[in-house]
């Protein structure tokens, strides 16, 4: 319903939109990839590069979960929590069982457990998401301390840390679980009547809603991926570190989100792209490589991955504001909305 | 009959409460009611107030910002930097300035860049920490001797610093917000922000007003705390938004936006420090007081969200 | 495309005193549609002009150009004889124009002399001077004589209250001009009578007063003269005092109906029976029985309540009632998925809001209702997905370049089309249409009438609420018209005529009893 703007500007104009959004990140993912190979002393070695493709997939198996949560137009605050408390029950149960399947699984459970409150809390209490997750990730940071009394857990069998720490023909086994869950998770949204209800109530709720789309339930469904992929993330950092205690990667929430919304995905939901999920995971281990190769102090290295995040963040919002700057001088007409107006025409 | 007693019950529930937790307390620990301990319990409440306080201000309006804690520890950072060089007040006065800058910076991000408020914040929370620990080198900064600092936190006439300072605070907040132009702007931006845009309201200036005073009183926060050991340093004050917002929620101050009440923050700081303190008495470790936070935060927020938006349907028409 | 419209009466002698606010040629263009098309307008200093129309005549394009929100495509305002352009509401204030929107623009947490100040406090120092603030309001409200305490908080105050202050703010801007945007829509006999001496008195004031309803029985006691517009054009300015109802109702629909007649139905099995239908304190008192192979008509103004009915009864709204069956057996509808479940589907009126899924493709929003039937495991077939979306390609004749491409690229007769065909898809033997051709162009307008007469003579039934008379006329057998929330009566075959509808329909609450 675009004003001034002829059809065939529109669908030129939408075109490009769409390629970038899509395919934006990896085209600067490849290039940057590229420029470090040849600038940046010692990037190019086989063991390095393999080493930013291993530390991509640890935010990035959370973001490819992240991902389904943003397209449906809302965001898990929670998962940084729940993180530590999945892995530290991984390693707990993985010690004291001696049995990996069974860390993954109770790893896995707390996490469906955790996603499943926020769900409940959301969709039948209706505490606004923002809080809701906000305050599950200060709850289930505390039980963790409780449980834990501020001890790390350590556990290292060799096959419960070949998942964070091996290979398979080369390639670091998360980053093939990584790449694994993204096509997995892209085919759910895609061919999945599951995944429609995500794309439609992310796009528009209300006409979900009319359309007779499941909102309440894909909803909580929806919390329980996030937190679901938060813990396998959780899963393959215990096993990476041999260990998990509380206060495991404080800003995880955070960077899992920016990874989403730079790969392509827009935090309004309705659009997504997982493509551009992964690559601006390995973007962003990429260049937390790179600041180390460059002997970048780490608090520095801190800041600067901070600024990237709120410029990743901060797109959408800049989009919208060029985009009102430049309508401001066809004509008014963007303040013809239903508060200011009867809805008669 | 019922009426009066609602608005009764919403404006003074808290202090009921309060008053009600304490006397249990009380029974349990019989050591909460000595003076050093009520002191003690005072002072820790009206650290947490005074950047609640900012912070009622800022959800007043319609927004959240949850970068204090890393305001908190910059700021602090700066002023005992400057101590050297500015002698004691001045660089109080820096710290307080650093505070404003960034809240500045987080108005200007919101306003400018359209980013949502809390994920500006956010954004912003790791930033300025990262800026704390890059300016400290992650090493302590110590005050040796420097005692003076201590006017923020020592005791005038017996009564600590902090608890004047968030009064103080409180009262001139609540003159701000029921007797200037700006105060009643900002309850108007929580209340119908489309509408007070429309009608002229400056909403960027306002904006940008808000998250100032919530710098300052985050910064401030972070010093009074430093002062207390007379050590800064780029970690302080983490979990800090939690605990401010979690006091705005408890006082009653709704998150809708439109309303406050400082008095109900002062109580539920109060609250939250009572709690806290008795389950230290207890010798109950010292992880369930997060749990404790939280867990009450959400209890009051379901509380207040059954109690429903009826403010704002009332302004629209049966359609 | 309009036929051709009466020459409009000649606008009678202006007295001797200058117009305050007139409007020459005033035009305004969408996308595809001439909202407003050379209109001339004027209004004198005490005088209240009322300004009449159907939906979609023009009225509300002309008020959002008065209040500086949209911009004239061509034309001219001019305040006081000189033409003035405004680029936001602000500009239009200055100039004197006050609008009263039927959304309020009021703070609801601040008092009302605040809201009549907002931006304008006045200020002592850095204080706000709450006493002259108070006592200036009181000055305005006495010029009404409204009794509201200055002090009081919005919220705490019933509508037509609020809607005072709407009024006292626009005065204390010193108005020459307020323009009421269907200013009784929400109020109670009573507080219209009280609303209307408020009209009175701005007069006495020397205020000029554009009041814009529908209801006729109000305009006539309050108006000096009235105007008519009709799809964007002007009709008619008169005195009040010569005319009557029936020529404003003439004027507000006449024009030939260049559709074909509606075809001959014969209805068979009862489908859906209601009885005492209420909403809330909004709508009360609807009963009717739908048959299959027949078009039952809901018709009504803006806020008539015959699109809420639609909506309760696919469990969008909490109803109540007496009786609800579904082909004999009691049914009770939850929400959208149980009353697709009982085989009804709906079309809303606002695809916008309601209705297109705007990310998604063709083919997936035909086929959001559908999905349990396409599953085969986990996975959708998407070649039965395709076949579905082509059949309904074909059946409505769908005009897009590819299945796969956005809905929202399409025009709006085409995503209409799509939001049917989803309906369609399910299956469902009761289908609640509520405003089909709402911002759809001719030719799909007449495709889709031809698909309703389709689906009808295949056995289907269709409740259809619309506020296009010729398009209710066209399609409906019979037809219960509303007006204030009750059903006013119900129209069939010789009396099926616009302007019977249109009687019906401008009933004021005064005249509800039957």
């Amino acid at each position: 319903m675009n004003i001034e703007n002829s059809p065939a500007r529109k669908q030129i104009s939408r075109d490009w939109d769409v390629l970038w959004e899509r395919y934006g990140i990896t085209v600067v993912l490849v290039i940057a990839w590229i420029l470090a190979y040849f600038l940046v002393p010692k990037f190019n070695l086989p063991d390095n590069m393999l080493n930013v493709l291993r530390q991509s997939a640890f935010v990035g198996v959370a973001a490819v979960g992240m991902t389904v949560a943003i397209i449906s137009g809302t965001f898990d605050l929670s998962i940084g929590s729940t993180l530590g408390f999945c892995a530290w029950t991984a390693v707990v149960v993985g010690a004291a069982t001696g049995s990996v399947p069974l860390a993954m699984l109770a790893s896995a459970v707390v996490g469906i457990v955790v996603g499943f409150i926020n769900g409940m809390l959301i969709t039948r209490i209706k505490i606004p998401a923002f809080i809701t997750t906000l305050g599950m990730y200060f709850i289930v940071r505390a039980i963790h301390f409780i449980l834990t009394d501020g001890a790390a857990a350590r556990y290292s069998a060799k096959d419960f840390v070949w998942w964070g720490n091996g290979s398979v023909l080369g390639i670091p086994v998360p980053f093939i679980i990584f790449v694994i869950m993204a096509i997995l998770i892209a085919l759910v949204l895609n061919r999945t009547e599951f995944g429609r209800y995500v794309y439609s109530i992310g796009t528009n709720i209300q006409a979900a809603k009319v359309a007779g789309v499941p909102v309440q339930s894909t909803i909580v469904w929806i919390f329980i991926v996030s937190s679901l992929f938060a813990s396998f993330s959780a899963f393959l950092i215990g096993s990476r570190i041999y260990s998990a205690g509380p206060g495991l990667e404080p800003d995880f929430a955070l960077n899992v989100i920016a990874t989403v919304v730079l790969g392509g995905t827009r935090l309004a939901g309705g659009r997504g792209s997982m493509l551009g999920t992964v690559a601006a995971a390995i973007l962003f281990a990429g260049m937390g490589n790179v600041l180390n190769l460059l002997h970048t102090d780490s608090f520095v290295q801190r800041v600067a991955i901070g600024l990237v995040l709120l410029l990743a963040l901060s797109i959408e919002g800049v989009r919208q504001r060029l985009f009102e700057i430049s309508s401001r001088k066809t004509s008014k007409e963007v303040k013809l909305d239903k508060g200011s107006a009867s809805n008669v025409s | 009959m019922s009426n009066r007693f609602i608005k009764f019950w919403k404006s003074y529930s808290i202090v009921i409460v309060v008053l009600v937790v304490a006397v249990i307390i009380s029974f349990m620990a019989p050591r909460f009611f000595q003076f050093e301990n009520l002191m003690n319990v005072l002072s820790n409440a009206s650290v947490v107030a005074i950047v609640g306080l900012g912070m009622t201000l800022a959800i007043a309006s319609g927004n959240f910002d949850l970068s204090v804690g890393s305001t908190a520890a910059f700021a602090s950072c700066v002023s005992f930097s400057l101590v050297p060089a500015l002698g004691i007040p001045l660089s109080i006065l820096a710290g307080l300035i650093t505070g404003a800058v960034v809240g500045l910076i987080n108005g200007a991000i919101i306003t400018e860049l359209r980013v949502p408020a809390f994920i500006a914040t956010l954004g912003m929370q790791t930033i300025v920490r990262g800026l704390a620990l890059i300016y400290t080198g992650g090493k302590d900064l110590y005050l040796y001797g420097q005692t003076e600092y201590k006017v923020l936190s020592g005791n005038a006439l017996g009564i600590p610093m902090p608890l004047i300072m968030a009064l103080v605070i409180a009262i001139v907040l609540s003159l701000v917000v029921s007797q200037t132009r700006f105060g009643r702007h900002v309850l108007a931006l929580g209340s119908n922000f489309p509408a007070a845009k429309r009608s002229g309201v400056q909403t960027t200036w306002v904006v940008w007003g808000v998250f100032a005073i919530v710098g300052v009183t985050a910064a401030l926060s972070g010093m009074v705390v430093s002062a207390q050991v007379l050590t800064a340093n780029g970690r302080l004050s983490t979990g800090l938004e939690l605990s401010a917002i979690a006091v705005v929620v408890l006082g009653g101050t709704p998150l809708s936006g439109g309303r406050l009440t400082m008095l109900g923050t002062l109580m539920g700081a109060l609250l939250i420090a009572i709690i806290n303190n008795g389950l230290n008495l207890l010798n109950i470790p010292i992880f369930y007081q997060e749990l404790t936070v939280g867990s009450l935060m959400l209890i009051a927020l379901a509380i207040n969200l059954s109690q429903g938006f009826k403010v704002s349907s009332l302004i629209r028409r049966p359609q | 495309m309009t036929p051709q419209t009466p020459a409009s009466q000649p606008v009678p002698a202006p007295p001797a005193t200058l117009a305050v606010l007139e409007v020459r040629g005033l035009t305004r263009r969408f996308p595809g549609v001439l909202a407003l098309n050379n209109v001339d307008f004027n209004v004198y200093p005490g005088e209240v002009h009322a300004l009449v129309g159907e939906n979609g005549a023009g009225k509300s394009t002309m008020i959002n150009m008065l209040a500086g929100v949209l911009q004239p495509s061509s034309g001219s305002i001019l305040m006081n004889g000189k033409p003035r352009v405004f680029h936001s509401t602000q500009d239009s204030q200055h100039a004197g124009i006050g609008v009263i929107f039927q959304e309020f623009n009021l703070i609801p947490h601040l008092s009302v002399a605040e809201n009549v100040f907002i931006n304008r406090e006045p200020e002592r120092g850095l204080r706000i001077d709450w006493k002259t603030m108070f006592s200036r309001t009181q000055v305005v409200m006495d010029r009404l004589s409204i009794d509201i305490d200055p002090r009081t908080t919005i919220s705490e105050l019933p509508v037509a209250q609020q809607q005072l202050v709407e009024i006292a703010r626009a005065l204390a801007f010193e108005a020459q001009v307020i323009v009421m945007d269907e200013p009784t829509a929400a109020l109670s006999e009573h507080e219209v009578d009280r609303l209307l001496e408020i009209v009175r008195s701005l007069k006495t004031a020397g205020v000029a007063v554009i009041y814009v309803s529908h209801k006729l029985e109000e305009v006539f006691a309050i108006a000096d003269r009235i105007t008519v517009l009709r799809d964007g054009q002007h009709i008619i300015t008169e005195n009040a005092a010569d005319l009557n109802e029936q020529k404003v109702i003439s004027a507000m629909v006449g024009r030939t109906l260049i559709h074909t007649e509606c075809p001959v139905r014969t209805p068979g099995a009862l489908r859906l029976k209601v009885k005492d239908l209420c909403i809330e304190d909004r709508v009360k008192g609807v009963s009717f029985e739908l048959h299959a192979g027949e078009v039952l008509g809901l018709a009504g103004l803006m806020g008539s309540g015959c699109d809420e009915v639609v909506e309760g009864l696919f469990g969008l709204r909490p109803i109540t009632f007496s009786e609800l069956t579904l082909n004999g057996k009691a049914v009770s509808i939850e929400g959208p998925r149980s009353a697709i479940r009982s085989k009804i589907g709906f079309v809303p009126s606002d695809r916008k809001q309601s209705g297109l899924l705007p990310d998604l493709s063709v083919k997936q929003n035909t086929s959001i209702g559908i999905l349990e039937r396409l599953r085969q495991g986990f996975w959708i077939n998407q070649r039965q997905e395709l076949k579905v979306a082509e059949n309904y390609r074909t059946k409505l004749n769908l005009r897009c370049n590819s299945l796969n491409q956005r809905i929202s690229g399409l025009s709006g007769g085409n995503q209409q089309k799509v939001i049917l065909a989803r309906s369609l898809a399910e299956d469902c033997d009761v289908l609640f249409l509520a405003e089909p051709t709402r911002g759809v162009d001719v030719g799909a307008k007449a495709e889709i009438y031809t698909l309703i007469d389709d689906l009808v003579a295949a056995g289907n039934a269709v409740l259809l609420q619309s506020s296009e008379l010729p398009e209710i006329i066209r399609l409906a057998n019979r037809v219960i018209v509303f007006a204030n929330g009750l059903p006013q009566g119900e129209l069939s075959g010789k009396d099926l005529n616009q302007e019977n509808i249109m009687a019906l329909a401008t009933r004021t609450k005064g005249e509800s009893h039957e």
